[in-house]
Order: C-alpha cells, then sequence, then structure tokens
C-alpha cells in the first residue's frame, strides 16, 4: 500500500491532500510528503499577511518544485529559506502539472496573498502538458495506465480562453478521451514505454545514443510560432501582467539532457528569452550553475532511474538562486 | 535527547518494523498488511516507511535499527540441526541454503538497501526481543517475564524478570523442544495450516475431550515439576524434513494427518483438545517456575505460545500472580518492537518511563490512521456515494445499525499492532443474535463454521457478562460466560457433525459463547479509544447490553485490512450492510456494481 496523495481539484485538477504527512518509496530510499491545509506541499500555511521583516516569494512548478524524490526540507525552495535570511518561501509546486494549471493555481490560491517576489519554475518539459487536454495517470488498483482531464487554454485572437473547468472527474482509458483529442494526451504513455525500453535493454549505452543523434527532447521550442510556445508564452505574459509591478523570476528548469550534455539547450534558451522584454521580469537560466559541476557531479543531480533532482540537484539549483533572490531583496529593500 | 529506534522483524514469518522515540512507542506495523500477503515473511520495506511516516523523521535521523534476531546464532542452530538429520534433511538444506545466503546473513546491506543511508545496526537475540515486549510497555516497574514460542535462535522458553530498564534471563529450553513446535505439530495433524491455524486448534479444543493427553505425555512430552520439558524427537519430523510430524506420530493418533478443508471429526477435536490440556499444564508448571525464580507478582508473556488465550486465562486464575500482562503483538512482529526497545534501553542506557495506570501500548494502536481528507479523497475519486456524520452521529448510527442485525465494517482511527482486530479496523455485529455468528463465518468471513467469535464489551459491565475480575482490552484473555446469562444445553455429539453443536443457542449472546460457554474477551474503557467506547454505549443506551461482537476486518486468508481501498474492497466482496471508513458512512445498496473480473478467493491463500 502507498498512501494516495492526490485528489480531485475542480479548477486546477488536481492538489495534494491536505495535511497529509506520507512517505513515499522510492529508490532514495523514500521520501517524506507533508502538506498544508490548502493542499500543498508547503511548510507554511497560505496566509494573507507575510510575517514581518520578511521577503515572501511564491514559488510555482511542478514536480520538480514540488520535490519529488526527496523530503520537504531537501527541496531548493526550502533549501533557499535554510541559506537565506528572513526569506520565506510559499511552495505551490504541484506534480504532474503543467505551467497552465500552475498559473490557475496562483489565481485560485496565490493572487490575494501579499507577496515580494514571483518565482515561476517551469520545467521545460511543461510546455508539452500545456498543449494537453489529458494527464496520465497510473491508477491505484491495478496499476494501469489511464487519463485524467485537466484545465487547458485554446488561444483565440490572442486570447487565453479556459477549457474543461470544472474538470471532468474519473479515470479514462485510451479509447473513452474525446474523438479528436487523442493526440493531444501528453505522450507520456509511448514515452514511459520507450524509456523502459531503453532503460531496460540499452542503458549502457543510452547516453551516447541521445548525444550521437542529437536528442531534442523538447522539440516544441524549436519555433518561435509553434502552437505550444505560443500558448505557453501567452500564459505566461498573462500571469506576469497580473501581478502588477511585483518582480517576477522566470525560471526554466533544464531536463538532466541539458545538465549532462546530451542535448543542446539553445532552443528553449531562446524562446524563454522572449519573455525578458516585460520591465517586472527576469529570465533567470540556472543551467549554468550546474555546468560549473563536472559531469560526473552532474550526473549525481538526478537519480538512477527517475530523473528528478537528488539532494544535490535540488542544493544547486538552490545555489544557482540565491543570487538572484538576493538581488530581489535588495532592490526591494530600496 | 531520546533516540530513535527502528526495530525489525522478517524471514521467517509475519515481518514488522516498529519505532520507538525513547520509551515511547511510536509506531508499529506487520508488512502483510501493506503487501496484503498474509504472514509476509520478506524484508519489511512497507512497514519501515510507515513508521519513519509517522515519526516524521528521515532514515539519518535514526539513531539505531536492530534487527530481532542473532542470524549467525539462528544459522548455527539450523546447519548443526540440518547436519545431525543427514542424509534426510538434504532437502532441506537444499530448500533452505540459498535462503540464508542470500538474505537471511546480509541484514545490514538489507537495511542499507532500503535505508540508502549509513545507521549502525545492532542485532538481538530472540528470545530478549520477545522478553522486551513483554516487559517494557507492561504497567509493571518489575515483572516475571516467561517467553514460548516455537523457536530463536536456540532458545525455545525463557524465564526472566525486568526491574526498570534492566531484562535478565535466567532459565531457557533449548530447540528441539519447543512447546510452539509441538501446539504446531498438532496444528499441522489436525490439518490447519502451521503459524496461521493454532488458533483454529485452540478454538476446536472446546467442542473436543482431552482423550489422549495421556499418550501425549508419556510418548510426545516430558514435562517435569520445575516447568522445564524435553520433547521426543523420535516423533517429529520437523528436525530433518519440511513436515511437522512423522510416522509414528500418526500412528499413535491413528492415521494420517487430516487432509486441509476436509470434514473435521471427533478424532481432530479430541486430540486438539487433548493438545490444548496438556499445554495448559505446562504453561502453568513455567508461571509457577518463573514465579519461584523471581519472587515478582506481576507476570509479562509474549511469544506465539501466548497467543494462546485459553491458557493464559487459566494461568491468571491459578492465583500464581496478582496480575498479568501479554504483549498483544505476542508472535515474531511484536518482537521488531520488544528489539527497538531493547536497543534504547539496554544499548543507550535511556530510562524506562512506565505508564503505571494502563500501559506504555497505546492500546496497540500503533498502525496507520487516514483522515477525513484521504478518506474523502479516496471516496471522490473513485466515486463511491457516501454520507458524512459527526463523531455522535457516527456512534449512532453505528450502533443503530447493529441493534437492527446489520453486520458493519468498522475502520476508524490507527490500525492495530498485532493479530487482533480491537476496533479500528473490525467487522461489528449483535452478539445476541442467534443467526449473526453463521452469518458472520458464512458469509462474511467465508470461514469454518466452528470459529467463535470474540465479543468488546464495556469495561463497566465485564463482571455482568463474564465471570472474570481483570480487564482485557487486548483480547488475549479467555473467561466463562456469567451463569445467569448460560442455557444449559446437551452438548454430545452422535456423529462427527459439529453442526448441531454449533447452533445450539447456549447463552443471552450466542454469538460470541463458544462451545464451552468461554469467550475471548475484549474490554473497553473510555481512554484508548473513545470512539469505539461511544458505539458501544449507544449499543447499551439503545438496547441495554453492553456488548457487541468484534471480528477482524478481512476475509479468510486475508490479511487485516489496513487502507481504505482495503476496507472497501474487502465490504463489496461481502454480505456486509455498511462500511464506516473514519467520518463516512457508506451502505452496501447505494454502491455501484463492484464486478472483478477472477474470482476473488483466488486471491488469498487459505489459512
Amino acid at each position: 500500500m502507498v498512501r494516495q496523495i492526490n485528489e480531485y481539484h475542480p479548477v486546477i485538477g488536481h492538489r495534494y491532500i491536505p495535511g497529509i504527512q506520507a512517505r513515499i518509496p522510492h529508490e532514495s530510499g523514500g521520501y517524506l510528503v507533508k502538506t498544508n491545509s490548502s493542499g500543498f506541499r508547503c511548510q507554511h500555511e497560505f496566509v494573507n499577511e507575510k510575517p514581518d521583516k520578511t521577503f515572501r516569494v511564491l514559488l510555482f512548478g511542478d514536480s520538480f518544485t514540488a520535490g519529488d524524490g526527496v523530503s520537504n526540507k531537501y527541496r531548493f525552495g526550502d533549501l533557499l529559506e535554510q541559506r537565506v535570511g528572513g526569506l520565506e518561501v510559499l511552495n505551490f509546486g504541484l506534480s504532474g502539472t503543467g505551467t497552465d494549471q500552475q498559473y490557475l493555481a496562483y489565481e485560485h490560491y496565490g493572487s490575494n496573498l501579499t507577496f515580494d517576489l514571483l518565482l515561476i519554475c517551469p520545467l521545460v518539459q511543461n510546455i508539452k502538458r500545456v498543449a494537453s487536454r489529458y494527464e496520465t495517470v497510473i491508477t491505484r488498483d491495478n496499476g494501469d495506465v489511464g487519463f485524467i482531464a485537466k484545465p487547458y487554454f485554446e488561444l483565440q485572437d490572442d486570447e487565453l480562453i479556459l477549457k474543461n473547468t470544472p474538470v471532468a472527474k474519473g479515470i479514462l482509458d485510451r479509447q473513452e478521451l474525446d474523438e479528436g483529442d487523442n493526440f493531444l494526451a501528453n505522450q507520456g504513455v509511448v514515452e514511459r514505454a520507450l524509456r523502459g525500453v531503453i532503460n531496460r535493454y540499452l542503458y549502457p549505452i543510452k547516453n551516447l545514443l541521445q548525444r550521437t543523434v542529437a536528442y531534442d527532447p523538447v522539440t516544441e521550442y524549436s519555433d518561435a510560432n509553434g502552437r505550444e510556445w505560443k500558448l505557453m508564452k501567452k500564459i505566461l505574459k498573462d500571469w506576469v501582467k497580473s501581478v502588477g509591478d511585483v518582480p517576477v523570476v522566470i525560471c526554466p528548469i533544464p531536463l538532466y539532457h541539458h545538465v549532462e550534455e546530451l542535448s543542446s539547450p539553445v532552443n528553449y534558451q531562446r524562446r524563454f528569452a522572449e519573455l525578458s522584454d516585460e520591465p517586472n521580469v527576469q529570465v533567470f537560466d540556472p543551467l549554468y550553475k550546474f555546468l560549473e559541476e563536472s559531469r560526473e557531479t552532474r550526473r549525481q543531480c538526478r537519480f538512477e532511474f527517475d530523473q528528478h533532482f537528488t539532494q544535490l540537484g535540488h542544493s544547486i539549483m538552490a545555489d544557482a538562486l540565491i543570487p538572484v533572490i538576493l538581488n530581489s531583496m535588495k532592490v526591494s529593500e530600496k | 535527547m531520546s533516540q530513535w529506534v527502528l526495530g525489525i522483524s522478517c524471514y521467517y514469518h509475519n515481518s514488522a518494523a516498529a519505532i520507538v522515540h525513547g520509551s515511547d512507542i511510536v509506531a508499529a506495523a506487520e508488512e502483510e498488511r501493506f503487501t496484503r500477503k498474509k504472514h509476509d515473511p520478506r524484508f519489511p520495506s512497507y512497514a519501515i516507511d510507515y513508521c519513519l511516516e509517522t515519526a516524521g523523521i528521515e532514515a539519518d535521523d535514526l539513531d539505531a535499527v536492530i534487527f530481532y534476531d542473532n542470524p549467525a546464532l539462528t544459522f548455527d542452530r539450523v546447519t548443526k540441526s540440518l547436519v545431525q538429520g543427514v542424509p534426510f534433511s538434504k532437502s532441506q538444506w537444499v530448500q533452505a541454503a540459498p535462503l540464508w545466503l542470500g538474505s537471511k546473513l546480509r541484514v545490514e546491506e538489507a537495511v542499507f538497501r532500503k535505508l540508502q543511508v549509513k545507521v549502525p545496526v545492532l542485532f538481538a537475540e530472540h528470545h530478549f526481543s520477545h522478553a522486551a515486549s513483554a516487559f517494557y510497555p507492561s504497567p509493571f516497574e518489575e515483572a516475571a517475564v516467561l517467553t514460548m514460542d516455537g523457536v530463536g535462535e536456540w532458545a525455545t522458553t525463557t524465564i526472566g524478570y525486568g526491574n526498570g530498564r534492566d531484562l535478565q534471563i535466567f532459565e531457557e529450553v533449548l530447540y528441539p523442544h519447543s512447546l510452539g513446535l509441538l501446539y504446531s505439530a498438532f496444528t499441522y495433524y489436525c490439518g490447519f495450516k502451521v503459524n496461521s491455524g493454532e488458533y483454529k486448534l485452540m478454538g476446536l479444543a472446546a467442542y473436543g475431550e482431552p482423550k489422549y493427553a495421556e499418550i501425549i505425555r508419556e510418548k510426545l512430552i516430558d514435562v517435569r515439576p520445575d516447568g522445564s520439558y524435553r520433547l521426543n524427537s523420535e516423533y517429529f519430523g520437523f528436525i530433518d524434513s519440511d513436515i511437522m510430524t512423522n510416522d509414528r506420530f500418526h500412528e499413535l493418533f491413528g492415521g494420517d494427518p487430516r487432509s486441509p478443508e476436509s470434514r473435521i471429526t471427533k478424532r481432530e477435536m479430541d486430540i486438539a483438545a487433548s493438545i490444548q490440556f496438556v499445554l495448559e499444564e505446562a504453561v502453568l508448571l513455567l508461571g509457577k517456575r518463573a514465579k519461584e525464580l523471581t519472587q515478582s507478582s506481576n507476570l509479562v508473556l509474549a511469544g506465539g505460545v501466548a497467543l494462546n488465550c485459553v491458557a493464559n486465562g487459566k494461568l491468571l486464575r491459578s492465583g500464581l500472580f496478582d496480575s498479568m500482562w501479554v504483549q498483544p503483538a505476542a508472535g515474531d512482529s511484536g518482537a521488531s518492537l520488544g528489539c527497538a526497545l531493547l536497543a534504547v534501553h539496554q544499548h543507550f542506557g535511556v530510562d524506562r518511563v512506565r505508564n503505571a495506570e494502563r500501559d506504555s501500548q497505546k492500546g496497540s494502536y500503533l498502525g496507520p490512521s487516514f483522515t477525513n481528507a484521504e478518506i474523502k479523497a479516496f471516496l471522490e475519486y473513485n466515486e463511491y456515494p457516501y454520507e458524512e456524520f459527526s463523531d455522535e452521529e457516527r456512534a449512532k448510527t453505528v450502533a443503530e445499525a447493529i441493534s437492527q442485525g446489520k453486520i458493519v465494517g468498522y475502520f476508524v482511527g490507527r490500525m492495530e499492532f498485532g493479530p487482533r482486530a480491537l476496533g479500528a479496523r473490525s467487522i461489528l455485529g449483535d452478539a445476541r443474535g442467534t443467526e449473526t455468528q453463521s452469518i458472520m463465518n458464512l458469509k462474511i468471513k467465508y470461514r469454518e463454521s466452528f470459529r467463535p467469535f470474540a465479543p468488546s464489551v464495556l469495561d463497566t459491565r465485564l463482571s455482568d457478562y463474564f465471570d472474570i475480575d481483570h480487564e482485557s482490552p487486548y483480547m488475549l484473555l479467555v473467561a466463562q460466560v456469567a451463569k445467569d446469562k448460560q442455557y444449559p444445553v446437551e452438548n454430545s455429539m452422535d456423529d462427527d457433525d459439529m453442526l448441531p453443536l454449533i447452533n445450539q443457542v447456549r447463552s443471552e449472546i450466542p454469538a460470541i459463547t463458544h462451545v464451552d460457554y468461554s469467550a475471548r474477551i475484549q474490554s473497553v474503557g473510555p481512554h484508548e479509544k473513545p470512539d469505539y467506547y461511544a458505539v458501544l454505549k449507544e449499543f447499551e443506551a439503545l438496547t441495554g447490553c453492553g456488548m457487541i461482537v468484534n471480528t477482524s476486518f478481512n476475509v479468510r486468508g486475508e490479511p487485516i485490512v489496513c487502507s481504505p481501498e482495503d476496507a472497501y474492497r474487502c465490504f463489496m466482496r461481502t454480505d456486509m450492510d455498511m462500511l464506516v471508513l473514519e467520518n463516512s458512512i457508506l451502505l452496501k445498496g447505494a454502491q455501484p456494481d463492484f464486478g472483478e473480473a477472477e474470482d476473488w478467493r483466488d486471491e488469498y491463500e487459505l489459512d
């Protein structure tokens, strides 16, 4: 038995079950998930007023931010708090979400809070989720792959139109997906199957293969006018606009392919750079910090089989962000 | 600062993990509850996760991990025994060697593989672990300690003494002489599963007469006045084969062992009664010896034989000791808790903090619980219809349903540690109902009809119903139904058909009255489990009866349910009428079809 940690949410699609403490079996030896009463893996309750003399950061992202694979206290958001005095990080990271759902989580839970900095950390792969209407899940009763609906945006006349809310309940199999939407379902199943085959039979030469074929895990960034990027960009721009003058840091989290130089980061870096023309936005790429480390160390930033950050990965991520946070705090003081 | 110690027991049967913080027992659970494999002997990976989860700590916060047994000594016993049995033991050796060389001697590696951090790994001795599980959580400052089981490293029975944080063992009986193995041999011979069916043998004993007691004493076990005993190894197969008994044994009792699931005859009933009789004699002598050696007025018990609540009841009534406490997880799973406490008090030298009023076992509610938010998430995720109730409304609703003859699956609070369900993962029914026993046995539990059910009774009403003046919060004592509640019946059997006997209404509370008017009692007070107490109080208010039937929430061969998923599955597979999941109540008639592709009965190996 592994404790159920997610629950249905009509706006975001899902969130963590509020107030749980669960240890999740994992190749790391297991990790502890604690959630607050709002259903997020955050050590703090989401109260409107921030504590005195505290610089409050709202942190958004997916499982890399929520910390799949590590206990709460080892995540980069928590490490930032531990390493920077006077900082409070409210972690809204939610596994299995795209930037669209993270934006909705902000609107639903974060927009009424007082804060000093909005830190958006989309895993670069989130672009695939933004373009999807369904998310793959492994069912609890028999371990089969199923699909759950998610909220999504469509771009019409340069406006975001929110679809599929309240989000439909229940688990569907592939045949039950709306006609025509099947191709929109996150291709996690195929990827997972392929990854399984490669990990099982070709693992020793997997990295070599990827480097040799110049594998790009996120081709969606190659075209500035591509449907997926236009949607992602619009979501981020609207989100930025919604916070007014509050500074925003957009920090795309690289995949291990980029960290370990198996794939080129240039495409995603170019796309995210397009967002830095907004006055209150800083696009910060933490990749450089990883690249300062040896190849061996970088490999240790993810688990053997799970590509999420290890404690070391989170630590480097936190170190990369410290100057950005300190700078924001300085600006804020002025 | 108190130490965090994780205790583990595994590789034989019923693996488990327990975590303590100083004297405080934080969590403990059997692995089978998570893996859904009855008596799972594997490394208790899920139970460890659960312990760390409840403690809210990381693996590197642990000061030590302790294993309940000394594998090197056990290996020594196994190899010496097998060498002695050559050439007959060859197949046993072929079976045992890979397990020993593969995992049993590599506990540190297994711990590291699981936790992925280096934590000091300590080793206890098997019977010290049992002794610690009995003494440290008990309410006594000092007590005689008696442990009895199949076998540990070499010891099978020990007598010791605990005082404060000190624990000593004075005398021991060594393998192959073992009360546990003797009882298991008869369990096997009567067609039940070893390490699982001993409880059934005890239940069956009440139907028989101890006709074979003399043969057992004469040929199989020599019990001496000082409580020491020796088995006659000529009659047992477990020393040099996979089978508990041999042809000589079979000849003593008139033929081959009963085939599992075949009809139970008068012969098995009498054999069961006989071995039960001899066991009780031996346990009483051991109790006497413990008294002589320690002069204590308190006795604590552990080891699988201590689950024999009939023998426990007789020991208590013997008056040898003023008070007695039995570890609720008396089998090997409880040794995980014992060794953790042993490490804290003996290795780290932490003083024992005693709960003199009750005990430190916390009602044995040491397993996982689920919040209402988790329950709702589960129900909503699966779209199962339910209604929410306050605590008070829930107690009333449950009591009312039981009073109407409904069978209720009750899943509230932390799961029990140990084999008995104590109102956290229980199936409840009306003890007054004449049909309750057969409905629960045949339509809910799918188990043998002769097996009795146990009552949960308000502690204030205990002596109204039973001849007992001692609390029994862990369902480990048996007492007679009070004379004024009994109905006289003819107990003779004309042929081998038990059913007429089983179906006799023997008392005002027939569902829990065994054939010999005994009952295995759980007394319930307001402290450890107020929600369950409230159900009993409401039931009493409605009916005037201060007791209900309480049986474990599972079907035959299935581990007791652990999670809401397990509970729902069991609810839907049986004829239960109502399911209580914390503050949510589900009615059978309102649930969607629970069609399963395969027959779920194939899922569980019969015990």
